[in-house]
């Protein structure tokens, strides 16, 4: 329980970039690192550009064919010149990752985004995407690689609404001045007409009241639902409401970056649903996220928190009895997180050198695992 | 093994309860595993599960191998059947990679499986006539046929145990005639083997005062705590992922899913019993139906699968078995996640277990058929 002694290193918070780009983005804009990030998803280490502001140049001119012409029109209209620049970038790289991925199956990325919401029909207000584009624009770099993925995802469409994770890049207008002002040029895409975004499907509709943020896609014929992290419980109820409700498996993914939980919905009445609603919901790479546990929805999560805990040390708030489960009390970090190292003092050294008592007072001090 | 933990939540001061220890190592527990029950005279009134004295990290292990060497992995868990959990990773793979299987090998993962499901259930019904009180005499019987369903997979994989016999594409070699002979052998004794298991137990006074109304549990309660397998059909859900999302070419055979409706041992039992005999139909008619042809597909020395992610399940003989990985590109998966049923099954042990007394805990225990290497993986 004591995560105090745990080896995880917390990892920062804002940049997610993982170890090996450092020594590229470190002196280059937050826009720049978000859009290495996405790249370095999708190419191999050496076709990524060191300078950013060239990466986003070229890619400029291929945002003509996308959506995101509109949004880069608007953002300039709401935004101080600062973000328009980095409006630019946004249509810039949304364009981009949908040449580098063939399949559409790549990772996925920060939960949804802005992006196009001018052009999506509605929930969301016109009035309301525009403050939004402004204010969240170093977000939406890395987030509108999620809908072009999706727009090469199996059947699904550009969708995404206008959201404020003003909290997933903070300083991101700061970062977006630095950006490199050659970069835009907001009037260089004369702009195909937008693609019209596939309807929601009716799951997606109710839930989009819920979360007007929503972005979904379609994969191996399941659907997945992105939602905020504080909104699982009230998501997952609504679809367990939909006939969604047997939780199958709840998994976690570490992509460095993010950690990433899953939660597979099937139908216990497969006749009247017979598909599968996969819930996707991204934590912040801490050692322990905190993460609102869904044994108030479904008992059954109880014992795969609990693993999840203990393999990635997420924190489930709520749960009622968060112990580690498989490994020992005393066991130095969460060995699934992918920053998790091997402790050779742990293995082979501490049962014969402390013996019997050594596992009960580890040498890291009396509090710890065993409290009885 | 939050032992500690567990003991001190437990306790509550009153001077009639006691803290009792079952396992890790009682025979009972089918492996280590642990209960830590508080009782009240004989009565249990809480109970805390301690588990993974058997952890082998096998999530760990697998995102450091490489695909065909996480089949090794799947053997390990449910090491009572390993095929379907061999299948369950090989669909995922196939699903991730978009693999094609040929037919030939499609039927002959449905045999394998089906004897691996028939010989999973005669292990749970024996262990749990032990459990129960009838002694051995089951356990021998079940044993016995068991030990022809190993020969065949000896014949067909080489090793009576973690035989790795389904690899993603399609088998790892090819069934021989003399499988097919002594299978159809086998399966055609099969249903009065199991109905000598039956004149042991079915009836058996003391094995129905010992199962009767033990361990009820309400298909709503089932359905909160994602109970699968033949404790979900003996409660009366008829959910079984080879009709709720069909994998394989298993809408090709008749076949019936047994459901049971009274919720307690007995019907876990009864289902067991029912799909082994359903078990018996499916192989019958794929040894009769089985074409010639590859049992391989195409696929590439070395197995890179695309950028994605994949999820599927199949239909084990404890309940539903997924598989999650994720593929970077690279040669090894980047998550694999495995979906156990033993452990999220024992999700709703203590609950069942409170209000009964501590020998019911037993027998609870044993009709959940919990395979340890499964839960602890």
């Amino acid at each position: 329980m004591s995560d105090e002694r745990t080896q995880n290193t917390p990892r920062p918070v804002p940049d997610g970039v993982p170890a090996k780009k450092e020594e590229i983005a470190t002196d280059v804009s937050e826009v720049a690192r978000a859009r290495l990030t996405n790249t370095d998803k999708t190419q191999t280490a050496g076709s990524v550009a060191a300078d950013a502001a060239d990466a986003a140049k070229g890619v400029a001119g291929t945002a003509a064919d996308d959506a995101t012409a509109a949004k880069v029109e608007a953002a300039p209209t709401a935004a101080p010149p600062a973000t328009s620049a980095s409006a630019t970038l946004t249509g810039g790289s949304q364009a981009a990752p949908s040449e580098t991925k063939p399949a559409g199956t790549g990772t996925p990325t920060a939960p949804s985004a802005a992006a196009d919401a001018p052009a999506r029909p509605a929930p969301t207000t016109p009035a309301a995407a525009v403050p939004a584009a402004a204010g969240t624009s170093a977000a939406q770099v890395t987030n509108s690689d999620t809908m072009a993925k999706v727009t090469t995802a199996a059947d699904a469409a550009p969708m995404a609404a206008a959201t404020a994770e003003a909290e997933a890049k903070p300083g991101a207008p700061a970062a977006a001045a630095g950006a490199k002002p050659a970069a835009a040029k907001p009037g260089a895409k004369p702009a195909a007409p937008p693609k019209p975004p596939e309807p929601d499907p009716d799951e997606v509709k109710g839930l989009r009241e819920l979360v007007p943020d929503l972005t979904w896609e379609r994969r191996h014929g399941y659907l997945e639902v992105r939602v905020p992290s504080g909104q699982i419980i009230p998501v997952a109820r609504a679809v367990k409401r939909l006939g969604y409700d047997y939780l199958s498996a709840v998994t976690a993914v570490d992509w460095r970056d993010r950690v990433e939980m899953l939660y597979h919905c099937y139908g216990w009445d497969y006749v009247t649903t017979p598909g599968c609603m996969v819930i996707r919901a991204d934590l912040p790479p801490e050692a322990n996220p905190l993460c609102p546990s869904l044994t108030t929805v479904w008992a059954g999560a109880e014992l795969q928190e609990r693993e999840i805990y203990d393999l990635f040390g997420v924190k489930f708030v709520g749960h009622p009895d968060l112990r580690r489960i498989l490994l020992d009390d005393d066991f130095p970090g969460h060995p699934l997180r992918k920053d998790w190292t091997f402790d050779y003092e742990y293995v082979l050294v501490k049962h014969l050198k402390y013996g019997a008592e050594g596992q009960d007072a580890p040498p890291g001090g009396e509090e710890g695992f065993r409290r009885v | 093994m939050s032992e500690g933990v567990a003991i001190e939540i437990l306790e509550s001061g009153s001077p009639h309860e006691m803290t009792l220890n079952m396992g890790p190592q009682h025979p009972s527990t089918h492996g280590v595993f642990r209960l830590i029950m508080q009782l009240d005279g004989e009565t249990v009134v809480g109970v805390k599960p301690v588990m993974g004295y058997l952890h082998r990290s096998t999530e760990k292990l697998g995102e450091a191998r490489t695909y065909v060497q996480g089949t090794v992995l799947t053997d390990r868990m449910d090491y009572l059947s390993p095929m379907t959990t061999n299948w369950a990773y090989a669909l995922t793979i196939e699903r991730l990679a978009g693999l094609e299987v040929p037919e030939r090998a499609e039927y002959i993962r449905v045999i394998v499986s089906e004897l691996s499901r028939i010989a999973s259930h005669q292990v749970a019904i024996g262990t749990f006539g032990a459990d129960v009180g009838t002694w051995f005499t089951p356990l021998v019987y079940c044993f016995r046929e068991r030990e022809e369903i190993l020969d065949l997979f000896m014949l067909c994989a080489g090793v009576r145990m973690n035989p790795s016999y389904i690899r993603f594409g399609g088998v790892a070699r090819d069934l021989t005639d003399e499988f097919i002979e002594q299978a159809k052998v086998f399966i055609e004794k099969m249903p009065r083997k199991i109905d000598e298991y039956e004149t042991l137990l079915t009836k058996n006074e003391i094995f129905l005062a010992r199962t009767k109304g033990i361990g009820m549990l309400p298909p709503d309660m089932c359905k909160e705590y994602s109970v699968t397998g033949p404790i979900a059909r003996g409660s009366g859900i008829a959910y079984d992922i080879r009709r709720a999302e069909p994998y394989g070419i298993y809408d090709r055979f008749d076949y019936e899913v047994p459901v049971q409706y009274g919720g307690d041992a007995y019907a876990r039992y009864l289902v067991r019993i029912a799909e082994m005999r359903e078990s018996v139909k499916i192989v019958r008619q794929a040894l009769r139906d089985i074409p010639a042809g590859e049992i391989k597909g195409r696929q590439p020395k070395v197995l890179r699968p695309p950028k994605g992610e994949a999820y599927a399940r199949i239909e084990g003989p404890k309940g539903e078995i997924g598989f999650y990985l994720i593929s970077d590109g690279s040669t090894s998966p980047y998550r694999y996640k495995v979906r156990a049923p033993s452990y999220i099954n024992l999700t709703v042990l203590s609950q069942l277990t409170i209000g009964h007394k501590v020998a019911d805990a037993v027998v609870i225990l044993g009709s959940f058929d919990i395979v340890m290497g499964e839960v602890d993986r």
